[in-house]
């Protein structure tokens, strides 16, 4: 087993690297500097000044000098400052991260708690009334346009019924209240776009939840206790579910590294400053060291989720961990 | 204690607001101060100092927490703001402020001639990421004659000086030591403003709260808060749920979407000029182009008011030059010719240009006149623009083809490398008149801004002389002759100068439209007591 | 017998059509919008293209169905020829993603060793990338035209099919009817074409079915952040990003779009499923 860890383990590390490297050709090759963002057309800025700012930044260095700069700093965990503000790429994603990994640990959690229940009743009576009418309903979150779902939500709830606010995180007032009322005041300003993002994804969960239920009660041991007599449930619940979570706890581990990443559209409609909002303004500003440090995360974590599956699957499944026959 | 909210207004509250309104300020009694005012915005700030804001967002914040030496007041007259006077020497080489006494930096410390140096040796420096040096380039010297009293020298006589030193002046006491260009200074500002710097949470929100020791008079207006919200549309719901006070519309949001009895009654919409204008310019390198005709041909062919009446709902005027009708350098004399697309047509028959081939499309030399036309993306009004520009030339006979370029690539492939046909762009200027930037036949190296090309010899020496000039009536007859020089070789058709549009909530008084904006007396706003809706945070 | 992909093909449609009435709905959606694609110069009531500005946001009447917009545009005619785009951009990313992804997939699968180790590692990296990144960045990079965004789309998501097709084909592999085949000494190239690949096509039909809903989607987003198809060309996607900011007075002009995108991918979505169903049934 250990033996398989590493080998994985260093196979990430190629990966790594050309990860970092089509992303900073990538950011590159797209026409435009850095410090366009800054001057903006400004009449008032000379073409001198520009090229003052872009010596200052490291930019008129040759291409590979400045991406061996670049490794060498993130190997001491430095990712290096952002060209737009100056300030360090870590504060940056520290200050963005909270807020992506609330709002999408909340949407998992209700993901999770609405989807598999959905799913796995829903398996029961495949092709019945509740199957077809959750499979629509789980379906119509998964193809409608997520802002346009998100503008509606908020036309509706939050201007039309005034039920909730249209967008941000606080209320103007938020830091004269108390630490209980203030997490309350968050929670309500997140109530949509949590609420919209689950509704997004449920469909994905509650299908695989529904066949793999679908798939477990056609085995012979579901047969074999429905001929013994057991009560439905008992045979539904003892010996169903069991078995049709396995697969269901590999993806959690897969969405492990989804966490940190944020939905630019979402985060753009509700006006939340989190990592999604983070990387597209990065983009469109051509600030690469924060484009290159977020990819180069996500990728890990990414990398690092795939492996982690892979091994709870190997572990859980007794087939695979008792040798290989290989 | 809950912040008070209203949002009905009785009839009879509404008529003393009407008749306080229609009274002037003086008669009133000391208004009462407290409440908020929220603004909307597209974007967060990046950095809090002058020198270093180029965004509109930091630009809008440093304007509230520092001062300049000069401002410019509703009437677009230059006065003094942090300089009680100045005087230019006859010969034009120097300019000498004498600093207001008694005004204090946020932390208690005096603002002095020191700190005017100071602000300027940073904006040459070439280690800070100021792109405003080059307005300084001509200061051969700054000496602190006393503490109060700063001479500027410069090598040549530079007009547009004056307005340089708008620029907010920043403290040395606190960043002398400091590198401008990481420190922390950038996100936790002081100044010497009608505002103080409060908090700044990244990518939400900004807070700043009245400065009780402002030299002019501590703002009625208690809180200032810039809230950051990325989508127009979201920004507009907002609007309707009252949790944004100030926010700019579109034309179509003013004409079309604010005229609900909620917003009538609890809004106000103000409309002025702003100040520059959107344009058509021609690549002069192009032989299609370089021919004046051509150029004319589309001045008259292009018409201007149906783009103002469909893209702006009529809220804009028609452009003829480079200058708006509220500058002192504007030409009233000159005025936009009505679109005639005969006489268009007769030009470019003229140029060699005309349906040979009867395809409905001008032709010369067998070769169809077809051009690209390219602009940025991300601005709806200048989107709507192209396509009616493309149709309006396409009833002339010319083929024109729309291509919508994202920013960066926009300024980096196309318009510094010159590589475009016609652009469809817009200028926003400062207030003084000089353009030597943009027309001066040295300014067309990749990344300046003279990018279409244009070399006059006659504009390049008025250019040259406007600069080098101080009063005001001579360089006005200098600068109209410039706009009459562009409005008659059009290396640009000057299309309109749009108007800006903010929308403020109703219980903020004292508010009028000038045509610097309706926030330059935003220190004398204020809201009735009983109208107040945001709670104060400190006891004062 | 030797497999008859055609007749097997056949059987299975008929027995998911039967028993799957959401899939079927979804199909005779989808035949319905196919119809009105390629019928739109003569369906829409307007040319989508004209402009009309005295008429600007007009609510929907009976001159205008589905009223008009800022620039005085039949939304319904728009939304006609809008289809076209949507569909085209859909079809078009998804078989840039089905080709390349079976191609890698199955030379991967059948050569297996240092190949496959080598083409799972290059899909490996580009899974691990956000698809945003590569998205937005090569749409700034490239101008948004449509036929940058169909590229960019298919190559952007072929690596589930890439692997969908792997994994059919390193379980088809060891089946007796390849063996038999190798056996009679069929070269690599027929065993690819005659043999793996019909059979390895089946997960590969619910994955395009339900890519042409997601690349209907990608564009939509794409155009929210202004890196769509560029106006005035009408695709479903721009139609609703510029009615959006109109939200307030004129509703039609967000409703109506999101709907046909909604229906559309909501059709691929559950015609995809009853394949898979339908697939699984067998």
């Amino acid at each position: 087993m250990t033996g398989y860890l590493l080998r994985r383990l260093a196979g990430l590390v190629p990966v790594l690297l050309g990860i970092t490297l089509i992303s900073f050709s990538v950011m590159k090759l797209a026409p435009g500097e850095p410090t366009d963002a800054s001057l903006q057309f400004n009449p008032k800025a000379s073409l001198e000044a520009r090229e003052r700012m872009e010596k200052l930044l490291g930019l008129d260095q040759p291409l590979h000098r400045q991406y061996l700069r670049w490794l060498g700093r993130v190997a001491r965990m430095d990712f290096d400052r952002s060209f737009r503000d100056g300030r360090l790429v870590t504060e940056h994603v520290l200050e963005r991260l909270p807020v992506t990994v609330t709002i999408n640990v909340a949407a998992l959690f209700l993901v999770f708690g609405i989807a598999v229940p959905l799913g796995v009743f829903a398996a029961v009576r495949p092709g019945g009334a509740f199957d077809r009418l959750t499979t629509v309903l789980v379906f119509i979150g998964y193809s409608a346009p997520g802002f346009w779902l998100a503008l509606l939500a908020i036309a509706w709830f939050g201007v039309t019924l005034h039920w909730f606010p249209v967008s941000g995180l606080h209320s103007i007032d938020a830091e004269t209240m108390g630490l209980l009322r203030r997490g309350l005041d968050v929670a309500w300003h997140l109530i949509l776009p949590v609420g919209v993002m689950t509704f997004v994804g449920l469909a994905g969960l509650s299908r695989y939840a529904r066949s793999g239920m679908m798939e477990v009660l056609r085995q012979d041991y579901i047969r074999t206790a429905r001929a013994k007599g057991l009560p439905e449930r008992r045979v539904l619940f003892r010996h169903g579910l069991g078995n049709a979570l396995l697969p269901i706890i590999t993806i959690l581990g897969l969405s492990l590294p989804d966490l940190i990443a944020g939905s630019v559209v979402m985060e753009t409609v509700f006006s939340i400053p989190g990592m999604g909002r983070l990387f597209y303004d990065a983009v469109m500003a051509r600030d690469q060291n924060v484009v290159m440090a977020l990819v180069t995360i996500g990728a890990l974590l990414t990398l690092l989720g795939n492996l982690l599956a892979d091994l709870a699957y190997a572990y859980a499944d007794p087939r695979i961990r008792v040798g290989s026959a290989r | 204690m809950r912040p008070r909210q209203r949002f009905a207004r009785d009839a009879a509250a509404a008529l003393a607001v009407s008749v306080m309104l229609s009274l002037p300020a003086a008669a009133q009694p000391e208004p009462a101060s407290g409440d908020a005012l929220i603004v909307s915005s597209i974007g967060d700030a990046s950095r809090l100092l002058p020198i270093l804001a180029t965004d509109s967002a930091s630009g809008d914040i440093v304007g509230l927490l520092f001062n300049g030496l000069l401002k410019y007041n509703e009437r677009l007259e230059i006065v003094g703001d942090l300089a009680e006077s100045w005087t230019v020497s006859p010969d034009g080489l120097t300019i000498t402020f004498v600093l207001r006494p008694n005004v204090r930096w946020h932390d208690g410390e005096p603002v002095t001639a020191e700190d005017v140096r100071f602000t300027y040796e940073k904006l040459i420096d070439p280690t800070v990421l100021t792109p405003y040096s080059s307005s300084y380039q001509l200061i051969d010297s700054v000496e602190v004659l006393d503490p109060l009293t700063v001479r500027v020298r410069y090598r040549e006589p530079f007009a547009p000086a004056l307005e340089s030193w708008m620029m907010g002046i920043i403290p040395k006491h606190l960043l002398e030591q400091e590198d401008l260009n990481t420190t922390s200074f950038l996100r936790r500002p002081i100044g010497m403003g009608p505002y103080r710097f409060r908090r700044w949470k990244t990518g939400e929100l900004i807070e700043l709260i009245a400065n009780p020791d402002y030299f002019e008079h501590r703002p009625f207006i208690d809180r200032y808060l810039y809230r950051v919200i990325p989508d127009q549309a979201t920004s507009f719901l907002e609007l309707l749920t009252g949790r944004v006070d100030l926010a700019g519309l579109s034309p179509l949001q003013y004409r079309r979407q604010t005229d609900t009895p909620y917003i009538r009654q609890s809004y106000r919409k103000f409309r002025y000029p702003s100040f520059g204008f959107t344009y058509v310019g021609y690549n002069l390198q192009d032989a299609r182009f370089a021919d004046r005709r051509v150029r004319q041909a589309f001045n008259l062919a292009i018409d201007k008011q149906a783009l103002i009446d469909g893209v702006l709902f009529g809220l804009g005027a028609a452009a003829t030059g480079p200058y708006p009708q509220e500058s002192w350098a504007y030409d009233p004399s000159i005025q936009p010719p009505p679109p005639d697309r005969e006489a268009a047509r007769a030009l470019l028959a003229e140029a060699g240009w005309s349906d040979h081939d009867g395809d409905g499309v001008l032709d010369r030399d067998g070769r169809p006149f077809q051009f690209t036309l390219i602009t940025n993306q991300g601005n709806e009004v200048r989107r709507q623009v192209a396509e009616l520009v493309q149709q309006q030339l396409a009833a002339l006979g010319v083929d024109v083809r729309i291509r919508i370029i994202e920013w960066s690539s926009f300024v980096h492939e196309f318009i510094d490398k010159r590589r475009f046909e016609a652009v469809l762009l817009g200028w926003s200027l400062s207030r003084d008149p000089d353009l030597y930037d943009l027309f001066h036949s040295s300014k067309i190296r990749e990344g300046e801004y003279n990018f279409v090309g244009y070399a006059s010899p006659e504009v390049d020496r008025l250019l040259e002389d406007g600069r080098r000039v101080f009063d005001q009536k001579e360089r006005q007859r200098i600068y109209r002759k410039v706009h009459q020089h562009l409005a008659e070789d059009a290396p640009y058709t000057f299309l309109f100068v749009p108007e800006a549009l903010p929308i403020l909530h109703a219980r903020f008084r004292n508010v009028a439209a000038t045509p610097i904006g309706i926030t330059y007396n935003l220190i004398d706003w204020h809201v009735p007591p009983a109208e107040q809706r945001y709670r104060r945070l400190t006891p004062r | 017998m030797t497999t008859a992909p055609s007749k097997k093909c056949q059987a299975l449609f008929k027995s998911a059509w039967h028993s799957n009435r959401l899939a079927a709905t979804g199909a005779a959606v989808l035949l319905v919008l196919a119809a009105v694609a390629v019928l739109a110069p003569w369906l829409a009531p307007y040319d989508p293209l004209a402009v009309n500005l005295p008429e600007a946001l007009l609510a929907p009447s009976p001159a205008h169905w589905l009223g008009t917009d800022q620039l005085g545009r039949d939304v319904l005619s728009r939304l006609i020829f809008g289809s076209r785009i949507s569909l085209l951009i859909g079809f078009i990313a998804v078989g840039v993603a089905v080709v390349v992804g079976t191609v890698v997939g199955l030379l991967a699968g059948y050569a297996g060793g240092r190949l496959d180790a080598i083409l799972m590692r290059v899909v490996d990296t580009m899974l691990a990338f956000p698809s945003i990144f590569l998205l937005l960045a090569v749409i700034a990079i490239l101008e948004p035209n449509i036929y940058n965004i169909m590229a960019v789309i298919g190559l952007t998501s072929w690596m589930g099919v890439a692997r969908l097709v792997r994994a059919e084909i390193l379980s088809l592999k060891e089946r007796e009817f390849v063996l038999a085949a190798r056996a009679l000494g069929a070269s690599p190239l027929r065993l690819m074409a005659r043999h793996l690949l019909p059979n390895a096509m089946g997960p590969v039909l619910v994955a395009a079915t339900l890519g042409v809903g997601g690349a209907i989607l990608t564009e939509s987003v794409l155009s929210y952040l202004g890196l769509g198809v560029q106006p005035p060309t009408p695709s479903w996607g721009n139609i609703l990003n510029e009615g959006r900011v109109a939200l307030g007075v004129a509703w039609w002009l967000t409703l109506s779009p999101g709907l046909c995108i909604l229906v559309t991918v909501l059709a691929f979505n559950l015609l995809g499923e009853g394949i898979r169903d339908g697939l699984a049934r067998r």
